[in-house]
């Protein structure tokens, strides 16, 4: 077997097994969480579009979506891109133990002033 | 906008009680390493931490005589005493500067509040609805849906942010 070959099979070999992430939403207003399967191809918009439904919770303006993992990264500018993207980006979708994991918070609004 | 009222303290009571019991808060307050504990059925102490900061150890004390109608009054407290005095406690406050939760030190209250001087601005604090301020109706306290952890979360979000900047002096 010729080295490069060697290399796209320890490639393929690398990557993981299992091909649909492991997606967690948690609601931190009132602790709720939900976790459901999404396609590695599935664009992030439409997975925060599932996520509200499986909350039971209606989008809002004003909530902001971040990681998990702190400290906490903003997700807003990630809407168009897919899982795999985010995956290759490095962007809260990551690979534990051979499983793809996604689990980002909805912060709801919240009033507050400085007057 | 109607100032709260009171709640019957027995209903309160259980209510405070019944959110000790939720399990989803339970687990996300051993996530967050907040420590809860109670000096009366209606007064819940809890100790929190800020990010990134060596001295980000606070007490904040909630009181809770209009919950569950209305969120719980939050005040940032001596470790020592529970208590607050404008002026000799006032480094025990963390610099909360989020559009969600800010903090004062002696906020000036017309009427006057009965928790005042210091005001945790939030709308998921009760000072909030004495002083004037206006909630969306997406941002305002809904009775069953938020509860003690939606407090404590507004204060938690704010000290774990860049809205965080250190104590007051």
């Amino acid at each position: 077997m010729n080295e490069s070959k060697e290399k796209a099979i320890e490639a393929k070999d690398a990557e993981p097994k299992d091909k649909k992430v492991h997606v967690t939403v948690l609601y931190t207003a009132t602790a709720k969480d939900k976790k459901f399967n999404a396609a590695l191809d599935s664009v992030f918009k439409g997975v925060v579009g599932e996520a509200y439904d499986k909350l039971g919770e209606t989008p809002r303006n004003g909530d902001q979506l971040f990681c998990h993992e702190e400290p906490r990264h903003d997700m807003s500018g990630y809407f168009g891109m897919t899982l795999e993207e985010m995956l290759k980006k490095n962007i809260c979708v990551r690979e534990v133990h051979g499983k793809l994991e996604l689990e980002f918070d909805v912060d709801s609004d919240i009033g507050g002033a400085a007057e | 906008m109607n100032l709260p009222s009171p709640v019957n303290d027995v209903v309160a009571a259980a209510a405070v009680r019944h959110f000790f019991t939720v399990e989803d808060w339970v687990r996300r307050a051993s996530e967050y390493g907040w420590v809860l504990s109670m000096i009366d059925p209606l007064v819940v102490i809890v100790e929190m931490r800020a990010a990134n900061h060596d001295d980000g150890e606070y007490t904040i004390r909630l009181s809770c005589g209009y919950y569950p109608t209305h969120p719980p009054d939050a005040m940032f407290v001596n470790p020592a005493t529970l208590q607050y005095n404008y002026g000799e406690d006032n480094r025990h406050v963390a610099k909360l500067e989020a559009p969600y939760c800010h903090t004062h030190l002696s906020y000036n209250f017309q009427p006057p509040y009965e928790f005042g001087p210091q005001l945790v601005c939030s709308s998921m604090t009760l000072g909030y609805y004495f002083s004037n301020h206006t909630p969306t109706e997406d941002q305002v306290w809904r009775p069953g849906y938020h509860d003690i952890g939606s407090t404590l979360y507004a204060i938690h979000r704010a000290m774990r942010s860049l809205h965080y900047k250190g104590r007051h002096v």
